[in-house]
């Protein structure tokens, strides 16, 4: 059974009775403000949770102690007893995990991928502490971005695939938006969870078929 | 990096445009797109394949020197800094 559908729309509607899911970021912040600040920043952890398979997946043996960092920070993240500052310490360190795009010696096979994604859980940290929804709609910037790289991986030199919305890797991650805001809407906060990372499984898995 | 024609080719390096940056185009502007490549080298290689002639080109961090020799070897003139380079009429 398909995830979501009709409300859980980000925007547009094709009228068949199907949803053409586009990234609106104006729609999906008025989307967020309507939920609770607690689920604002569960909804940046679901998008940094989506990022992690593919962000391991680029992680070569060197890069190892980072993954372990980012994962837990994340964590620290879903943790609801973790204090502000044990939340503001995890941020900051991060945040400094970022790769540089001119270090060759990053430790990851695609720097792009991996500052998406580390960048992703700094959102979700800092969205967890400021419950505030444009730290949310960055979180899910970092995902969308992610999923049109991988769009644009088969695109010939010199030209950028332009629906990108309409393709496989954006549609998952637009549905996966969707069914995150629904899940918490209906406050089904493990389910948003585990939505997360089945879809983080599913758009590595399109990672490996490029 | 504009160019004689007017249009001005847009370029980023390694991974090239997101999403956001294309959205931040206007209707003449080539984006460049070479992975792997540097902003400088993609937005050259662009401009060729347009048939367009360089102008002068912005950078947004300091030019390596790999970069600085792509440009010099199509007649351009790398500006003191790095960031700045142009080509003569």
């Amino acid at each position: 059974m398909a995830r979501s559908r009709g409300a859980a729309c980000l925007r547009g509607g094709r009228g068949d009775g199907r949803c053409n899911l586009k990234y609106d970021e104006v729609a999906l912040s008025d989307r967020l403000a309507q939920l609770s600040e607690d689920a604002v920043s569960v909804f940046a952890a679901c998008c940094a949770e989506r990022l992690m398979p593919v962000y391991k997946w680029t992680a070569s043996v060197t890069a190892r102690e980072e993954v372990a960092h980012v994962r837990s920070a994340l964590e620290i993240g879903w943790s609801e007893s973790a204090s502000p500052e044990r939340v503001q310490q995890a941020r900051a360190d991060v945040e400094a995990l970022v790769p540089d795009a001119d270090d060759e010696d990053s430790g990851y096979t695609d720097v792009a991928l991996a500052q998406n994604a580390i960048a992703c859980v700094g959102y979700a940290l800092r969205a967890r502490l400021s419950h505030n929804v444009q730290d949310a709609v960055w979180a899910a910037r970092q995902l969308y971005e992610a999923a049109d790289y991988l769009v644009q991986l088969s695109a010939p030199n010199q030209t950028y695939i332009e629906n990108v919305d309409e393709q496989a890797p954006v549609q998952l991650v637009l549905r996966g938006l969707a069914t995150t805001i629904e899940d918490l809407g209906n406050g089904a906060k493990g389910k948003a969870k585990a939505h997360a990372r089945s879809d983080g499984e599913a758009l590595t898995s399109l990672f490996n078929q490029q | 990096m504009s160019t004689r024609g007017g249009a001005a080719v847009l370029a980023g390096g390694g991974w090239d445009l997101s999403r956001a940056q294309r959205a931040l185009a206007s209707g003449d502007d080539v984006l460049g797109r070479l992975p792997g490549a540097d902003a400088e080298v993609t937005s050259l290689d662009a401009a060729a394949k347009e048939g367009l002639t360089p102008w002068q080109m912005a950078m947004s961090r300091a030019i390596c020197s790999a970069c600085q020799a792509a440009i010099e070897e199509s007649g351009g003139t790398v500006a003191w800094g790095g960031l700045f380079a142009w080509w003569p009429w």
